[in-house]
């Protein structure tokens, strides 16, 4: 069985090229996904790269089953090869001279079975895609594509940096989907860092919420996101498309996934929500309404 | 007719120079794609200058340093009892430079506009910095490996200034076409002269149009 476990401190620049530093201390639970959730430029990609070996810290170590990969101290670093860790990039970084075929047979090693690739292209709804190149591919399947070739070398630990975030969202919604079922088929354990609320509410079984590179929350994610465990609640991640108020209240309307609805909040809570945001709209169990359709 | 020696002689020639640019070129156009050092400017500047030197002062310091009484000179008549300037080996070494940053520079900059990305998604799926070079960046940097290769070709077709400082005009071991125009024009055999220019411009315009074509290929085929 693995375990990670980690320590990282290092400064560097925010996109507005400010200074800050990250400095946090985690450990990844054995076969779960934990999601780093946090808004841009708050350190999450760096803490992937850091543990994938493309980037190194001033201080700190990164463990898998008491294996260092990586310790500041003791000048411990091993390359990104010799680490087994699967990497999925915001932009994919497919191979683009590859076919599909191409692009999972570049992941393999010796001991890497065909049947192993055969399962993941039918899981990934690829099989009979083979030879297409991936531009020839729609969004969807680019991404269900990287997906697989990140799982092809049974990777310990999976790393997903954003993927899923440049997708619409009823693809996502299918992706995502297609996400749990490989993870519950094969078992790894991710680390996946976002910014979209309702993607780390989703996926996550451990959450981890990051501000300015330092950790602010962790938890399961009703316990992170929603301050405390609400079993009795409906809980439905939303996003904020409209705010209307009058002298008491407002009125937010608001989408998940293609529905929109309006609910109404007291102006102190609607204070500091604006339109764009991401937020959890949740109601007591005991009041909800229930149709038959 | 015309004698077709100094034609086949600068094709003989080119291949080889371009042969060597590509043997020694990549590399050096990969450190110089990757280096952070600080005098990467510096060597940039150094490897361009053939581009802006007349080809005579370019002709004239490796003339200097191949000649008999020049270092390398020296050392290659030990090593191979022979002498190194006014030979075809001569001419190699003074087209390997007067060529270089036409090969140099083309494949540097296809190495630079591979995605970082890509590069780093081989390393973790566990490929050697040996094996993304070979498997991923070679093969995205083709336009460029093409182009460095056709240009090198090409600019040694076409070369007169170093060649004749380098290696004279020795009928069939260093009296390229270009030389040869040269003399036809000089003995006012203006039909001669013609010959040749003509074979030159039409080898060079074929090799330029397959490039073209080729790069037509490639912009559709992605």
């Amino acid at each position: 069985m693995n375990r990670f476990e980690g320590s990282f401190r290092k400064t560097f620049q925010g996109e507005k090229g400010e200074e800050f530093s990250l400095d946090l201390d985690f450990t990844l639970p054995e076969g779960k996904i934990t999601v780093i959730f946090g808004p841009s430029g708050s350190g999450k990609s760096t803490i992937l790269r850091l543990i994938a070996g493309l980037d190194s810290a001033h201080s700190g170590y990164f463990k898998s089953s008491g294996e260092t990969w990586f310790s500041a101290e003791t000048g411990i670093n091993l390359p990104p090869q010799e680490r087994k860790t699967g990497f999925l990039f915001q932009d994919l970084a497919l191979f683009p001279h590859l076919t599909v075929k191409g692009n999972m047979n570049y992941a393999t090693n010796k001991k890497t079975e065909s049947i192993r690739i055969k399962e993941l292209l039918e899981m990934t709804e690829l099989t009979g895609l083979e030879h297409r190149y991936p531009h020839e591919l729609s969004g969807g399947q680019q991404q269900r594509l990287a997906l697989a070739r990140a799982l092809v070398g049974e990777p310990s630990l999976l790393l997903l940096d954003e993927p899923f975030s440049a997708l619409d969202r009823s693809v996502k919604k299918r992706i995502h989907e297609e996400f749990l079922k490989l993870h519950n088929r094969f078992g790894f354990t991710a680390l996946m860092v976002t910014h979209d609320i309702s993607e780390a509410y989703r996926l996550a079984e451990h959450a981890i919420i990051l501000k300015e590179g330092k950790k602010v929350k962790e938890g399961t994610p009703e316990e992170v996101f929603l301050g405390k465990t609400l079993s009795t609640r409906i809980q439905i991640p939303v996003k904020v498309l409209e705010m209307e108020s009058d002298e008491i209240h407002t009125l937010l309307t608001v989408e998940e996934g293609r529905r929109t609805f309006r609910v109404f909040v007291d102006n102190d809570e609607a204070q500091n929500i604006t339109i764009g945001d991401e937020v959890i709209v949740a109601a007591k169990a005991s009041e909800a309404l229930v149709f038959k359709v | 007719m015309n004698d077709l020696s100094p034609i086949l002689l600068s094709i003989k020639l080119s291949l080889v120079t371009t042969f060597f640019l590509f043997l020694f070129g990549i590399p050096f156009a990969w450190w110089l794609s990757v280096t952070k050092k600080r005098i990467k400017p510096a060597i940039e500047a150094i490897v361009a200058l053939p581009i802006v030197l007349p080809p005579t002062v370019l002709g004239f310091y490796i003339l200097l340093a191949i000649g008999s009484k020049g270092p390398f000179g020296k050392i290659y008549e030990t090593l191979f009892d022979s002498q190194l300037a006014f030979s075809f080996t001569g001419l190699v070494v003074g087209s390997f430079f007067y060529s270089f940053p036409f090969a140099v520079q083309p494949i540097q900059s296809a190495f630079e506009s591979v995605d970082k990305k890509l590069i780093e998604a081989s390393w973790t799926l566990g490929k050697s910095k040996l094996e993304t070079f070979r498997r991923i960046i070679l093969p995205l940097s083709k336009k460029g490996l093409i182009t460095g290769g056709v240009l090198s070709f090409a600019h040694t077709m076409g070369e007169f200034g170093v060649v004749l400082m380098v290696g004279g005009n020795i009928p069939g071991v260093t009296k390229v076409a270009s030389i040869a125009i040269y003399d036809e024009v000089q003995a006012l055999n203006y039909t001669g002269a013609n010959i040749y220019s003509l074979i030159l411009l039409l080898i060079s315009f074929s090799v330029l149009l397959m490039v073209y074509v080729f790069n037509r290929q490639t912009v559709r085929s992605l």
